[in-house]
């Protein structure tokens, strides 16, 4: 007999994403529609339910923010598209889809690849190697600010732009608001952006700022005269610069994480390279990165005998969604030859991930550039968690020792 | 539970000659359906009343609100009664069939004392000022423009509206025209035929502002009259952006997958999406609405019927992939890489 007892849901909990599958586990069976006493707030955690919440965006809205700290939107301000419901949603989204329709990204794994490579080739020769810091954090810092065209590594504003990407997620467990860091990163990120997205208009380039900047929207021009960081072409930016990097960064450090705690599986791999698409699939169902967003009900809504109020806060548990033994079979393991399937972990519908193609190609590009060299690594130390918003399960060490011979 | 719920809504303001967008809060709220009544054959004009009886948010001729109702989509009906009257708004709802449910749940199941969700008023139709109007009106595109023309009456700018319809008895609204004498030309088809567009729009009036609403054949065929006209004279509202994706037959056809061995048939109600996933067969998507590109799928034998709004005419012709959640087959037969 399982437990019936009650457990506490409460990711803002220092200690939460220790364990948070046993949790999910319990909510889905006991409280699918879990009410927090303590933050006010409902969440949905099977399958089903939290698929047909996300695509009836009509009903579950995303005006008050898919962060569920951050509830003076101090970083999401208007344009943040995560945030913004239809009918702008739409005119919006149609400004930035081109850039990320899986048959143009499919064009950058060569670029891609160039960047593995050169990350791999400034590891040290010997010893342990950090696959978080050494590979999965600069890999999406560099393909995405070359989309975005933001400056390379080598070129000024970098570094301070690097140290933005950690500052910006900043926070104190159990407290739902912006650290005086993050705040101070806010702003400072602002203001580059009004001056980036300025230059730019001056000086167009062929990259996403130069094109945000000179878009028209039905024929008004979607950045305005003089830009302010209220302007919506900021919130737009933002979203775009907090969304490339930290959850695709997560993924493949999760990836490496996963594929050295289950050396079945990572055999499979090494012997079938063709696996790897399914493997990706596999680790964002398996640990989701963005684990959970937030929505407000705009009417009444009941369910399983739970009746959430009009203008309720509902979090979406994409994470616990994705572990749901209603809908996967055995989804507790981790099986890289479950081929593709259906899982929440890039959301759906009108707010599915816009970067979803890209974080799929460069996580495969990574595997497969890298695998083969490490072989049958060992974790060398504790990952360590990232310190992030509780919607975040992403890793910022992630230490693995590289066995004698290893791809040789 | 009733009480107007905000929600962020951007809005473009243009004062003193300079556009500003806004961030305003959209007004949506609970109202109650005081009188439904049938105004011609298959359409019924709604009055709506604020469920606690407050005052509704004002707004100008060519405006319209959304109507949400449970279970069905959401659709856009533009207002017809008399703007100066804040305590009920008026729709006219036209029976469609082929339309996704929205009309036919207004026709058959809502009721007077029934409570529905309006969301709006938005404006993307407003009346400019202008030396001269002519509406031109087609079925039940009237509902806009029979504000519009109280409008002009009042300010006294000369006007005529020219009034298109199956048949006299399909026709809403025709009593309360009926004031406006030889300024309204009635045109039921079964007796005059289709409307002379040529005729009206033959010579390109500067200073006159020519409105349209109505199906889309006519929006189309008011276009390609107006093409000559100064620019910026012609004004259409569309509720649907895409019709051709909305309007387009559906029909069954049959797909067989390369891959897996199955051959399936996709009826004409679903999606080759819907119908491979319950089949068990593994396929990513997203969006759902041909936006985002994730459900690509190779064609190796057949003509796809493109519907996405992904694909660039070239890499439609080409014909070697589709977006399988909107997309349908132009052939009986659709072979798929899957």
């Amino acid at each position: 007999m399982t437990s019936t007892a009650q457990m506490e849901y409460d990711p803002f909990a220092a200690d939460f994403y220790d364990d948070p599958f046993s949790v999910y586990r319990w909510m889905r069976d006991a409280a699918p529609v879990y009410y927090s006493e303590r933050w006010g707030w409902w969440a949905l955690s099977r399958f089903d339910d939290v698929r047909a919440a996300a695509t009836d965006p009509d009903t579950f809205r995303s005006y008050e923010g898919i962060d569920i700290d951050d509830t003076a939107k101090d970083q999401s301000g208007p344009g943040f598209l995560p945030d913004v419901d239809n009918p702008r949603h739409d005119q919006l989204r149609k400004l930035v889809q081109p850039h990320f329709l899986p048959r143009r990204v499919a064009a950058q794994e060569g670029g891609i690849r160039d960047v593995v490579r050169s990350l791999v080739a400034a590891w040290p020769q010997y010893g342990a190697v950090d696959l978080a810091a050494d590979l999965a954090w600069p890999l999406p810092n560099e393909v995405f600010f070359d989309v975005l065209g933001l400056p390379g590594a080598r070129e000024e504003g970098r570094d301070q732009l690097t140290r933005w990407v950690h500052e910006l997620k900043d926070r104190t467990p159990g407290d739902p608001r912006l650290t005086p860091v993050a705040k101070a990163a806010t702003e400072g990120i602002q203001r580059y952006f009004v001056e980036l997205l300025e230059e730019r208009r001056r000086a167009p380039r062929a990259d996403l700022v130069s094109h945000l900047v000179q878009a028209d929207i039905d024929g008004i021009p979607f950045a305005d005269e003089h830009l302010t960081p209220a302007a919506e072409i900021l919130g737009l930016m933002m979203v775009l610069f907090l969304g490339g990097v930290e959850s695709t960064a997560g993924l493949v450090a999760t990836l490496f994480k996963l594929l050295a705690e289950h050396p079945d599986q990572r055999r499979l791999l090494l012997d079938d390279p063709s696996l790897v698409p399914a493997a990706v699939e596999e680790t964002v169902r398996f640990a989701t990165p963005l684990q959970l967003v937030g929505r407000t009900t705009s009417r009444e809504v009941t369910l399983h005998g739970v009746t959430i109020p009009e203008g309720g806060r509902v979090v979406l548990v994409y994470g616990a969604a994705n572990r749901d033994e209603r809908q996967f079979a055995g989804p507790d393991r981790f099986d890289v030859t479950r081929g593709r399937f259906r899982h929440l972990g890039f959301g759906e519908g009108l707010h599915g991930c816009l970067g979803a193609p890209l974080a799929r190609l460069e996580a495969k590009v990574a595997v497969e550039e890298v695998l083969p060299l490490l072989g049958e690594y060992d974790l060398a130390g504790p990952p360590v968690r990232y310190r992030s918003t509780p919607n975040m399960y992403v890793w910022s060490h992630l230490p693995v020792s590289r066995r004698d011979g290893a791809g040789s | 539970m009733s009480s107007p719920v905000p929600h962020t809504q951007l809005e473009t303001v243009s004062h003193a000659g300079t556009v500003l967008t806004v961030v305003a809060s959209e007004y949506e709220a609970n109202v109650v359906v005081e009188a439904k009544d049938a105004v011609a054959d298959g359409v019924v004009a709604l009055v709506l009343r604020e469920a606690h009886g407050r005052l509704l948010p004002a707004w100008e001729p060519g405006a319209h609100v959304d109507l949400v109702l449970e279970g069905a989509p959401t659709r856009q009906y533009s207002l017809c009664g008399d703007p100066a009257d804040r305590s009920a708004y008026r729709l006219g709802v036209l029976r469609e069939p082929q339309s996704r449910g929205g009309s036919m749940r207004v026709h058959d199941r809502l009721g007077v004392g029934d409570r529905v969700r309006v969301r709006g008023p938005r404006n993307h139709f407003p009346l400019a000022p202008a030396e001269r109007y002519l509406f031109v009106a087609g079925g039940i595109g009237i509902t806009p423009l029979l504000t519009m023309v109280a409008a002009a009456e009042v300010s006294g700018t000369p006007w005529s509206l020219v009034y298109g319809g199956r048949s006299r008895a399909s026709m809403a609204f025709l009593p309360e025209l009926k004031g406006y004498g030889d300024r309204v030309t009635v045109c039921p088809q079964d007796e005059v035929g289709l409307l002379d567009l040529d005729g009206l729009l033959a010579d390109p009036a500067p200073g006159t502002a020519v409105y349209c609403c109505g199906p889309e054949p006519l929006l189309a065929a008011i276009e390609q009259r107006c093409a000559p006209w100064p620019s910026g004279s012609l004004h259409v509202e569309r509720f649907s952006p895409r019709p051709q994706a909305e309007n387009a037959p559906q029909r069954s056809f049959v797909v067989e997958l390369a891959s897996s061995g199955l051959s399936l048939t996709v009826p004409a109600d679903r999606s080759i999406l819907e119908v491979v996933e319950q089949a068990g067969v593994g396929v990513l998507s997203s969006c759902s609405e041909g936006t985002c590109g994730t459900c690509e799928t190779a064609v190796l034998e057949g003509v796809p019927d493109h519907r996405d709004a992904v694909l660039d005419e070239v890499e439609r012709a080409a014909n070697d992939c589709l977006m399988i959640c909107v997309s349908r087959s132009c052939t009986d037969r659709l072979v798929l890489e899957l």
